[in-house]
């Protein structure tokens, strides 16, 4: 099993957009995929139609196997799977800090599924908090959406540093642009000054109003619209990815 | 995936008024997808002796995908696509994958071959909750046979698939559609299959070759030997068909079996039958499983296609080829020569004299089968002991070389023995008869790779001094050689420990075993 965390310290730069189409894929080439909804505005678990079951809470996701077993759900797409969030998840942090060893939490709790599962996704809420170490540690690829801005490359320096720091294994980190605009200036200077620095993909994600629409689909847009060029870059990207040597 | 969710089925009487799923769920929280409509044609598989089925497993094909499904939950384990010969296949016939490996897995040996074949009509709808959310499929079926379609549907069937993590929800549709149908069955994929092949006058599994008769101890052996004799015979008779197609080799090996069991009851069951007729169909049967016996031989070989180039090393597992090409082709003429045979006037005369002889339940004349009226339960026990004590007596005379003419011979009167305790088996409590039976197994597995080897030995000694005659490749004679070592360590291997488990069943505790079982007061 191979975990990849779609993950950003700045909110909105489309973490789960990618989380959401990368698992459609991963499920259609190495089946079977779970994608894991842990942020609390649950929004990956809304774009596959999902609740969780009413009984589901931030502290049976922390009680972990059983409990994570019983609340995984089968999307609409064959071998994709969701954990969906609840609500209860803005509390994930205070109780995590109230564990023993909180950064090894998820990926103990996760253990019991990697005979289940090929890939798991983390669609992982924005900030730098005790579950994004949690996420972390337990995560093989740590996959960095950025929209190509000095801001951008400005949060992702903290997130390096934060892993020096940490004695964390940089080289897990992968970065890649989004929300691509060819016509702005500063988009296209950024991508030809990092476009090739180590960490960062190829592949880049242009900004395409499709990608918003998969709010009205409910659905992967590389499910809805395979050939549309957002899919085809998600493609491109899912496929760099496998082919990198982490995966 | 792990652990999927249960899967309902729901049987509804055929002739009942129509159910319409959509209305029955009409007062329920949830609605239903743009049906799917479908017409196919459904054909389950089996082998002859219904290894799937005995496994608590179902093979189907529906159009171009053919599957296997667990019986209890109708949960799909495998699938494949149907390979070009649709009507029997073998494990050999996909390309390697869980669905081959799960097909070997069921029977190595045995073709599976299409039982019956209906017409499914089905209606799919998935169901979806609020937030159009797929929370699981209903698939309505109405199941016709395919060769009475005029008279419509046998069996009508609503199954409920929940997806993972929506039992809950999907329980609330079952318990409406169970509310609303009065007289609601609860089925699984084998009793679905069970009630289909019914229909077609089919009981799954009703063939064994194995002896299944209930014999009476107190009746007399003349009668019960001709029930066991009639039971041999339907056994060739049910694979005769098998044979002339060629489907698998079980089918011959079951023959053969069966006829040596007929003259083995013939030659043991002494003063039983008039002499002169019973050696007259002993000669008969004799020369019949002769005309049987190089098929069988070379089959033997082509089962090992694999496992021989396997024992070898690669560079000598080519030089087989040309061996496995020539059994092939040998086999190919053989065979249709013994279609031939048993498809001739000579073989239905044979047959049908013989069977003529087992309908006659006279008692012979007690002058030529003094033997014939005593009961059953006695004979039972002096033939078996007398067999018994034969193979002890015989096994203590093995030298200390153990030659080869002396294992071949014991392996005999082992088989004799062999044959009497399954035929007599239903007149012993099977806690007795079974620990004997094992004692005297392992004893036969001994010998039987002991001889074996010995044929193989031989065969291949045969073929390549033909193939030396016609110019023999290096190749083929350097495998063939590698071969024979090789049969040869594990015929030493046997010879070698033949003293040792031949001790075991000579031993206080076996005869022992024996010795209660074959105690008059056993019986009730
Ligand atoms: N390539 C794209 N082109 C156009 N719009 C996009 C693209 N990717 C994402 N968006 C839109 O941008 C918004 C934010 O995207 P998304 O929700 O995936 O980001 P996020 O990083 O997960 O946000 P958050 O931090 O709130 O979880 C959404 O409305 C999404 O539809
Ligand atoms: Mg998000």
């Amino acid at each position: 099993m191979k975990t990849i965390a779609l993950y950003s310290i700045k909110g909105g730069v489309g973490k789960t957009a990618a989380a959401v189409n990368l698992s459609y894929l991963s499920a259609l080439t190495s089946p079977p995929c779970l994608i894991c909804d842990l942020d609390p505005q649950g929004a990956s678990s809304y774009y596959f139609r999902i609740t969780a079951s009413k009984k589901f809470s931030s502290d049976k996701f922390l009680k972990g196997n059983k409990k994570i077993h019983s609340n995984i759900k089968a999307t609409d797409f064959e071998n994709l799977d969701l954990l969906p969030s609840d609500f209860s998840y803005r509390n994930l942090d205070i109780e995590l800090s109230e564990e023993k060893k909180p950064q090894k939490k998820l990926k103990k709790n996760l253990e019991s599924l990697s005979d289940d599962y090929s890939h798991v996704f983390f669609d992982c809420p924005p900030n730098l908090t005790l579950l994004s170490e949690s996420v972390f540690s337990a995560s093989d690829i740590i996959l960095v959406p950025m929209i190509p801005t000095t801001l951008s490359i400005r949060t992702y320096n903290q997130l390096i540093d934060f892993f020096t720091a940490n004695n964390l294994d940089r080289k897990r980190i992968r970065a890649f642009f989004t929300m691509v605009e060819k016509r702005k200036a500063m988009h296209r200077d950024i991508i030809a000054e990092y476009g090739d620095a180590p960490g960062f993909l190829r592949q880049t994600i242009p900004y395409n109003s499709e990608v918003e629409k998969m709010g009205v689909y409910r659905a992967p847009l590389t499910a809805v619209k395979p050939n549309s060029v957002a899919s085809k870059a998600y493609k491109g990207l899912f496929e760099e990815l496998m082919a990198g040597k982490a995966l | 995936m792990p652990d999927l969710p249960e899967t309902t089925v729901i049987k509804i009487d055929p002739d009942s008024a129509a159910i319409s799923v959509p209305h029955i769920l009409e007062n329920t929280p949830y609605s239903l997808s743009f049906p799917e409509r479908q017409k196919t044609l459904r054909h389950y598989f089996d082998t002859f002796d219904s290894k799937a089925f005995s496994s608590g497993l179902t093979v189907q094909s529906e159009g171009r995908r053919i599957s296997i499904r667990e019986s209890s939950s109708n949960r799909i384990l495998a699938s494949d696509t149907v390979p070009s010969n649709s009507a029997c296949f073998m494990a050999a016939n996909f390309s390697p994958g869980t669905f081959s490996t799960l097909i070997s897995h069921i029977s190595r040996l045995r073709a599976f071959c299409r039982l019956a074949s209906f017409q499914v009509e089905s209606v799919k709808w998935r169901v979806l909750d609020c937030e159009e959310k797929t929370i699981g499929t209903v698939i309505d079926e109405s199941i016709s046979c395919i060769e009475s379609l005029k008279k419509g549907p046998i069996l009508h069937i609503i199954t409920l698939n929940p997806l993972r993590g929506y039992s809950q929800e999907m329980g609330t549709l079952r318990k409406a559609l169970q509310g609303e149908m009065a007289e609601s069955d609860s089925l699984d994929a084998a009793g679905i299959f069970r009630e289909l092949m019914r229909h077609t006058g089919r009981e799954p599994g009703d063939y064994s070759s194995k002896i299944t008769l209930k014999l009476d101890p107190g009746a007399q052996v003349h009668e019960s030997a001709l029930r066991l004799l009639r039971f041999t015979t339907e056994v060739m008779r049910h694979n005769e068909a098998g044979i002339r197609k060629s489907i698998d080799t079980e089918f011959l090996h079951d023959y053969r079996v069966s006829l040596r069991r007929a003259r083995s009851i013939l030659a043991q069951l002494k003063g039983v039958f008039d002499p002169e007729t019973a050696n007259r169909f002993r000669k008969e049967l004799k020369e019949l499983a002769g005309r049987t016996g190089a098929l069988r031989d070379l089959d033997v070989y082509l089962l090992q296609q694999h496992d021989f180039p396997a024992s070898l090393p690669p560079i000598l597992r080519g030089g087989l080829t040309p061996f496995f090409a020539g059994i092939t082709s040998a086999r190919k003429k053989i065979h249709r020569k013994l279609d031939r045979y048993l498809s001739s006037e000579e073989y239905r005369k044979l047959m049908s004299e013989w069977e003529a002889f087992l309908s006659i339940t006279q008692l012979p004349d007690p002058e030529k089968a003094p033997a014939a009226s005593i009961a059953t339960g006695k004979s039972a026990r002096t033939s078996i002991r007398k067999s018994w004590k034969r193979v002890i007596r015989n096994g203590r005379l093995v030298s200390r070389e153990t030659k080869d003419e002396e294992l071949h011979e014991l392996r005999i009167d082992c088989k004799k023995l062999r044959y009497l305790m399954e035929f007599f088996a239903s007149l012993f409590p099977s806690d007795r008869i079974g620990p004997a039976l094992k004692q005297l197994k392992q004893l036969q597995e001994n010998l039987g790779e002991f001889v074996d080897c010995a044929v193989q030995l031989e065969f291949l000694h045969e073929h390549l001094d033909a193939a030396s005659r016609n110019g023999c490749d290096p190749g083929l004679a350097a495998s063939i050689g590698g071969l024979m070592t090789r049969i040869y360590l594990t015929q030493e291997q046997a010879r070698s420990t033949f003293h040792a488990s031949f001790r075991t069943f000579d031993s206080d505790r076996t005869a022992a075993l024996f010795e209660e079982l074959l105690t008059e007061r056993m019986y009730k």
